[in-house]
């Protein structure tokens, strides 16, 4: 991948127009696809899901269990945490966190796959293989 | 120590742990089609992700500990390895660097040197970073296992085998998507293991005013309050040293060289949707970085107050954190505290793990060994060799239980390729004359720099030793900073050196990879559209700034 060439050809200026075009409907900036995958496999990139909801859920079942252990602890426990309620308080944050974490998913949700990136002729692509 | 007092309940919050741990593996599975979504996420990860597995795959348990080790032996100077160490590089990693990274689609930081010098710089670079990947993926797990025996009483085959075995699940399953889902999990519930047990600590002793009066009458005494006290050049009494070594050694040298360039780090950023989330990745990484000594120093100062004899018969610096929780947290918040250490342990692991297959697989497999096959081919290989990485990263923990010292020997040769990375890296995107041998000429003899300052000129240099007296005892600290600015020096005197006797590449080759030498398939920047003002790296790289220049000043 170390020796670039020139970009070859005669269609140069319809691939240079091509290619303005198709960075105008790309509204960010937009890293080139990959020079090794293009027109193999898609990415499945887009079918992963929420880390939001996975930390909402181990929360709020942290949450739950801890605060209904709390209302067991002992007063030695208590004691040991200095006289502070650790079960308690720690089982109530953790919920907070949970509602916090669906919450945000909830009002912003991941985005829907994008429709097709636009893409770009192999020819255009900074050569990169040998 | 003793052991810790762990009931079913806490048992019980372990398991619910580990059971969505490997349901991340299994869900992040659907996500993989090429070797690109195995290895890079598919690049398709939104920044807050990115940013807090940047900092998690470095909040590994070993980290923890050690810096509350650390803040128990030195006291609050242990900052300097967060607000000067860290924070500042990552700034500067987001800002300045990240548009070479990310914007010329390298798919790894050796391959950038590929790209920018040539094959000898890519194959000296990629191949000490792998062997270094399994060395460290080996030794943590070796630590774990130690720390498990003397917490739950596990053998330390049995913690070895079940840790690595989690770490293999989600990683073959899931690839990098299922490790960094993993660290930003991780990172949570480590927060709630450790934000309780400073609370409740800090409650104990009656509060931080009172924590510092005690802390003046233990033997670390007054100076472990301060962080830039005794760093004066030429009569250093701070435990690290002067602040020369501080400042340039470990600021600049050590830290940019880690935090810029180690691919387990840079890969999290390379893994974000777009160049603006790969900017913001370790920015957004900043902010909790800043506060984490809040829960590392803070419980090494109350273990130090708290624990009688500790780091002699009071048992290891090390164990600090763990004493802690023994002593403070009931049952419950034991266990996710206990869920937090394991996770962390498991995330030092797979950070290294998922960032050495990506470098195997494409520097040296692709590049080097089987060119031209399907992507399929590739997807493929990365499976294999991350179970191959675990395998040999149980060997290496098997090795290290019988030979720790022969360990950190090794681990402190590896430390000399580390040493001058940052001068070849900083040259090669600024200077567009710097020549395709120059590259590793520059990384060689970095490394014989530091080797030579470790072996050569440390033991015979009174200054290294406490006191400065040719009988003091040598400072692993300074030793380690001044190796590092020997290193850098030499690197970059070299670098020009053969530069200037040596052909550039001509300079369209360069294109994107240096500044001043734009990328011509690059978009207009006129048509990208601008980010919104939070969004902004300079506003959130000179906020984080900002706020550790507030902080040191109020640390003094």
């Amino acid at each position: 991948m170390s020796e670039p060439t020139e970009p070859s050809g005669s269609s140069e200026r319809d691939e240079e127009r091509e290619r303005r075009l198709s960075r105008e409907v790309a509204s960010r900036f937009e890293p080139r696809p990959d020079p090794e995958h293009l027109g193999k496999e898609a990415s499945a990139s887009s079918r992963l899901f929420d880390l939001r909801l996975m930390i909402g859920t181990l929360f709020g079942i942290y949450g739950i269990l801890l605060t209904i252990y709390s209302f067991f602890d002992s007063q030695a426990e208590i004691d040991r945490a200095a006289g502070i309620h650790l079960n308690l308080w720690l089982g109530l944050s953790m919920l907070l966190v949970c509602v916090i974490f669906f919450g945000w998913a909830r009002l912003q949700p991941q985005k829907p796959p994008e429709p097709g990136e636009p893409t770009v002729p192999p020819e255009n692509q900074q050569p990169t293989a040998e | 120590m003793g052991k810790l007092d762990v009931n079913w309940f806490d048992y019980g919050l372990l398991i619910i742990y580990f059971i969505l741990v490997i349901g991340i593996g299994l869900l992040a599975r659907r996500a993989i089609a090429t070797s690109e979504d195995f290895l890079l996420s598919g690049r398709s990860l939104p920044a807050w992700v990115t940013g807090l597995a940047f900092i998690s795959a470095n909040l590994g348990a070993i980290e923890i500990l050690g810096m509350a080790a650390n803040g128990a032996k030195y006291g609050i100077s242990t900052v300097h390895y967060y607000w000067i160490g860290a924070v500042p590089a990552m700034v500067f990693l987001g800002i300045v660097m990240m548009p070479f990274y990310y914007g010329s689609r390298v798919r790894s930081v050796p391959e950038y040197l590929l790209r920018r010098f040539n094959k000898p710089t890519h194959l000296f670079n990629g191949l000490t970073f792998a062997v270094a990947a399994l060395l460290n993926a080996g030794v943590n797990l070796y630590a774990m296992a130690v720390i498990i025996e003397a917490l739950l009483g596990w053998p330390v085959w049995l913690s070895i085998i079940v840790a690595a075995g989690f770490v293999l699940i989600y990683i073959t399953l899931g690839g990098l998507s299922g490790a960094i889902y993993n660290e930003v999990l991780q990172f949570f519930v480590i927060l709630a293991g450790l934000i309780p047990l400073v609370i409740v600590g800090l409650h104990s002793v009656g509060g931080w005013g009172e924590l510092t009066d005690r802390v003046k009458q233990t033997a670390l005494g007054e100076p472990g309050l301060s962080t830039w006290g005794g760093t004066a050049v030429g009569n250093w009494t701070n435990p690290l040293g002067d602040w020369i070594g501080i400042v340039m050694g470990l600021g600049f040298v050590l830290s940019f060289g880690y935090w810029t360039t180690n691919f387990a780090e840079v890969q999290r950023a390379l893994s974000a949707k777009d160049l603006s989330a790969a900017q913001r990745t370790p920015l957004i990484g900043a902010f909790p970085k800043i506060f984490i000594p809040a829960l590392t120093v803070i419980p090494g100062l109350l273990a130090i107050v708290l624990i009688p004899k500790l780091g002699t018969t009071g048992g290891d610096y090390n164990t600090a954190i763990p004493q802690l929780m023994g002593r403070f947290l009931p049952n419950g918040a034991l266990g996710i505290a206990l869920a937090g250490l394991l996770a962390a342990f498991m995330a030092g692991m797979a950070a290294n793990v998922s960032s050495f297959n990506t470098v195997f697989t494409y520097d040296i497999w692709q590049d080097y060994i089987r060119k031209n096959r399907s992507d399929k081919y590739y997807l493929n290989v990365g499976r294999v060799v991350t179970v191959l990485g675990v395998l040999v990263g149980i060997s290496t923990a098997f090795i290290a239980s019988g030979f720790s010292n022969i360990m950190d020997y090794i681990q402190l040769l590896f430390g000399f390729f580390n040493a001058p990375v940052f001068a070849t890296f900083i040259i090669a995107m600024f200077w567009k004359r710097a020549t395709p041998w120059a590259g590793v000429s520059g990384l060689a003899a970095g490394t014989a720099g530091a080797a030579a300052f470790q072996f050569l000129i440390a033991p015979h240099w009174a200054y290294m030793n406490a006191g400065q007296s040719p009988d003091g005892t040598p400072n692993p600290q300074i030793i380690n900073f001044y190796a590092a600015m020997m290193a850098f020096v030499a690197d970059a005197v070299v670098t020009i050196v053969v530069t200037l006797a040596t052909t550039p590449k001509p300079v369209h080759q360069l294109a994107g990879l240096v500044w001043g030498v734009p990328d011509p398939n690059a978009p207009d920047p006129a048509t990208v559209k601008k980010p919104p003002i939070y969004e902004s790296p300079k506003l959130l790289g000179g906020l984080a700034i900002l706020i550790v220049l507030v902080l040191s000043l109020i640390f003094l």
